[in-house]
C-alpha cells in the first residue's frame, strides 16, 4: 500500500503525531505525508480521531508529541496570520449568529490579508470570484442566516476559498446535506482540486462520497491510521468490517465504476 | 455612509434638545442670553447639565459599544454588561470604593468590579458549557449576589450617602462625582476608537473559535483584549450613573438592522445611538413628572425589558439566538 513518496511535493507531514484533549489520548502516533495537489479523504467511525487529527494539521490543537511539518516548516513556529494565507479550514461549525450579508460574510476570508485598521482591500474581485464558484453571486446581498442549509454551506466554503489557500482542510462538508447539494459540494472541491491544484484533507463520513471523489483514503481506527491507499484498496469489505463491526458487502457505482459498499442488514 | 451621518445628527441633536430639559424651563431663544450673562441659569446650565449630558452620552455610548464587543466575544446576541452581571460587578467595586472614601479613583474600582464579575462568567460558562440564555441567567444570578453585597455594605455602613448609592444600583445620572467624569471620558474616548480598530477582529470572533483562529486570529490574546476593553467601558459608565440596564442589548440590535452586522458599522452605529438614547431617556428622566426626577435606570429598564420581552416572545419566527 505504500507509494513512493516524492518530497519535493510533500506539502504537509505528520510524524509519530499524539495529540488529545486534556489527559485523553485521541491521536496516538500518526505519520503520514501529504504531496502537493492531492485529495485526500479521512474516514473512520465515530470516535475514532478524525476531528482531532485536521484540528492537530491545522495548527488548532498542539501534539502532545511528534512533529507536524507545513513544507519543511514546523507547523507550530509558523505564525498564525503567515499559516492563514496558505491554509484554510472549514470546520464542521461555523456560527451565524449576526446578520452579515453573504457578501460580507466571505469578505472575511480575506482578513489574513488585509492590515486591521482597514476592510479587505483587492478583496473585492477575489470575494466575487469566490461567490461565483460556489454558485451564490445571487445571494451577495441577503443576510447569511436567511438561506437554506445546503446554501450557507456553500457559503462557507466560497469565505474558505477567499483565502486563496493551497491547502484546504474540511471537517464533514457534506453533514446535514441533501444529495443534490452533497455533490455540488464535492463536484466543486474536484473542480478546484483537479483545475486549480488546490490540496485537500476533507473528513468524510459516507464512505461511498469518499470513494467516488478521493484519490487517496485514509482510515482511522482508534486514533492510529489503519489503512491508507487509493479507495480500491482501503474500502474492502475485511479492512472495513474490521473496523465499522458491521457486515459489509462490495460492488461498484454504476456512475463513477468506483467501488461502493452495502451494509448488509442482519437475517431476521 | 448617508445612515451614519444621519445618526451622528440624530446624536447632535439629542445633545442639543437635551439642554433645555430640565426643572427649569430654558427656551432657545433665552439660550443666546443666558450664556452671555452671567446668571444662576449659566451656572445651571454650564455646571451642572452640561456635565450630566456628557456623562449621559458617555454611559449610553460606552454600554452600547461594550455589549456590542461582549456579543461577538461570546457570539450571543444577548450579551451586555448588564445581563452578563459586570454592571453588578462594577457597582460592588463601587461601594467599596465610596466606604474607603476614594471618590477620585471610584472609575478604577469599578473597573475592577467588572473584571472581576468577567472572569467568574466567562470561567463558569466554559466550565459549565454554558450558552445562549443560560449564560444570561448566570449573569443575572451574579447581579443578584453582587447587589446584595452593595445592600449589606451599606447597611451596615450607615454612610449619609445611603440614598444616593441606593439609585447606584438603578441607574441614576442626578448625582456623579465630577472628578470621575474626567478620567472615564478620556479612558472611553480610547478604548471606543481602539475597539473600532479592531472591528475586523470581532467580526472573526462572531464565526467561532475555529474559524477565528484559522482566519490568523491569536485568539488568546484577542479574547483578553476585548475582555478588558468591555469592563472597562463598564467600570466607568458604572462609575457615572450605577447600573443602567439593557441600553448595551437594545442598541446594538437596532444599529444591526439599520446598519448591517460588521463591526466597523456596528461600534460607530452603537457609539451615536447609544450616546443619543440614553441622553434622551435622562431627558425624559428629567420632565416626564416635573418637578420630580425620576432615575434614568427606570427608564431604560422599563423599554429594556419590554424590548428583550419582544425578543424572547419573536423567537420563534426569526431566532434571535
Amino acid at each position: 500500500m505504500t507509494e513512493k513518496t516524492d518530497f519535493s511535493r510533500v506539502i504537509l507531514s505528520a510524524e509519530e503525531v499524539t495529540g488529545g484533549y486534556g489527559q485523553k489520548t485521541v491521536i496516538d502516533r500518526c505519520s503520514f505525508n501529504l504531496e502537493e495537489g492531492e485529495f485526500l479523504g479521512i474516514i473512520g467511525p465515530n470516535g475514532s480521531g478524525k476531528t482531532t487529527l485536521v484540528r492537530l494539521l491545522t495548527g488548532l490543537l498542539k501534539p502532545f508529541s511528534g512533529r507536524i511539518y507545513y513544507r519543511g516548516r514546523l507547523l507550530s513556529r509558523i505564525p498564525p496570520v503567515e499559516l492563514a494565507r496558505q491554509v484554510a479550514f472549514l470546520p464542521a461549525s461555523v456560527e451565524t449568529t449576526f446578520p452579515f450579508t453573504v457578501k460580507e460574510f466571505v469578505a472575511l476570508g480575506r482578513l489574513p490579508f488585509s492590515p486591521f485598521w482597514r476592510p479587505p482591500p483587492e478583496g473585492e474581485a477575489v470575494v466575487r470570484e469566490s461567490l461565483e464558484l460556489v454558485d451564490a453571486a445571487a445571494l451577495a446581498e441577503v443576510s447569511v442566516r436567511e438561506i437554506s442549509e445546503g446554501e450557507r454551506q456553500r457559503v462557507f466554503l466560497a469565505q474558505a476559498l477567499a483565502q486563496k489557500p493551497r491547502l484546504l482542510v474540511l471537517d464533514e462538508p457534506t453533514a446535514h446535506l441533501d444529495i443534490g447539494h452533497q455533490l455540488s459540494v464535492m463536484d466543486l472541491l474536484r473542480m478546484m482540486n483537479q483545475r486549480q491544484g488546490l490540496t485537500l484533507v476533507c473528513v468524510l463520513h459516507d464512505l461511498n462520497l469518499s470513494a467516488d471523489y478521493c484519490e487517496r483514503l485514509m482510515l482511522l481506527n482508534e486514533g492510529r491510521i489503519f489503512a491508507t491507499g487509493p479507495p480500491e484498496e482501503v474500502l474492502q469489505p475485511e479492512i472495513i468490517e474490521a473496523v465499522y463491526r458491521g457486515r459489509v458487502l462490495r460492488g461498484r457505482s454504476p456512475a463513477t465504476g468506483r467501488p461502493h459498499l452495502f451494509g448488509q442488514p442482519r437475517a431476521g | 455612509m448617508k445612515k451614519i451621518i444621519l445618526l451622528a445628527a440624530v446624536a447632535l441633536g439629542s445633545l442639543l434638545v437635551a439642554l433645555f430639559l430640565g426643572p427649569g424651563k430654558i427656551s432657545p431663544v433665552q439660550l443666546g442670553c443666558l450664556l452671555s450673562g452671567s446668571g444662576v441659569e449659566k451656572t445651571i446650565l454650564l455646571q451642572i447639565r452640561l456635565p450630566r449630558i456628557l456623562a449621559g452620552f458617555i454611559v449610553g455610548a460606552g454600554l452600547s459599544v461594550a455589549g456590542a464587543a461582549l456579543q461577538a466575544l461570546l457570539r450571543n446576541p444577548l450579551a451586555e454588561s448588564y445581563t452578563l452581571g459586570l454592571s453588578g460587578g462594577a457597582s460592588l467595586g463601587i461601594c467599596l470604593g465610596i466606604l474607603l472614601r476614594q471618590t477620585l479613583w471610584l472609575p478604577l474600582f469599578s473597573f475592577c468590579g467588572a473584571m472581576a464579575a468577567m472572569g467568574l462568567v466567562l470561567g463558569l460558562s466554559q466550565r459549565h458549557r454554558f450558552s445562549g440564555a443560560t449564560l444570561v441567567l448566570l449573569g443575572v444570578v451574579l447581579n443578584f449576589i453582587f447587589s446584595s453585597f452593595v445592600l449589606f455594605l451599606l447597611a451596615v455602613s450607615r454612610n449619609e450617602r445611603f440614598y444616593q448609592a441606593f439609585f447606584w444600583l438603578i441607574g441614576d445620572l442626578s448625582w456623579f462625582p465630577q472628578a470621575a467624569l474626567k478620567l472615564a471620558a478620556p479612558v472611553m474616548a480610547g478604548v471606543t476608537v481602539w475597539l473600532f480598530f479592531q472591528s475586523q477582529v470581532l467580526d472573526a470572533l462572531s464565526l467561532g473559535e475555529e474559524k477565528a483562529a484559522t482566519l490568523g486570529l491569536s485568539l488568546g490574546a484577542v479574547r483578553r483584549n476585548t475582555v478588558v476593553a468591555a469592563s472597562l467601558l463598564t467600570g466607568c459608565s458604572v462609575a457615572l450613573s450605577g447600573v443602567v440596564g439593557f441600553v448595551g442589548l437594545i442598541v446594538p440590535h437596532l444599529v444591526r438592522i439599520m446598519l448591517g452586522a460588521t463591526h466597523r458599522k456596528v461600534l460607530a452605529g452603537s457609539f451615536l445611538l447609544g450616546g443619543a438614547f440614553l441622553v434622551f431617556a435622562d431627558g425624559l428622566a428629567r420632565v416626564l413628572i416635573r418637578p420630580l426626577e425620576i432615575p434614568v435606570g427606570v427608564i431604560t429598564g422599563f423599554f429594556g425589558g419590554l424590548f428583550f420581552l419582544s425578543l424572547l416572545l419573536g423567537q420563534r419566527g426569526r431566532r434571535v439566538w
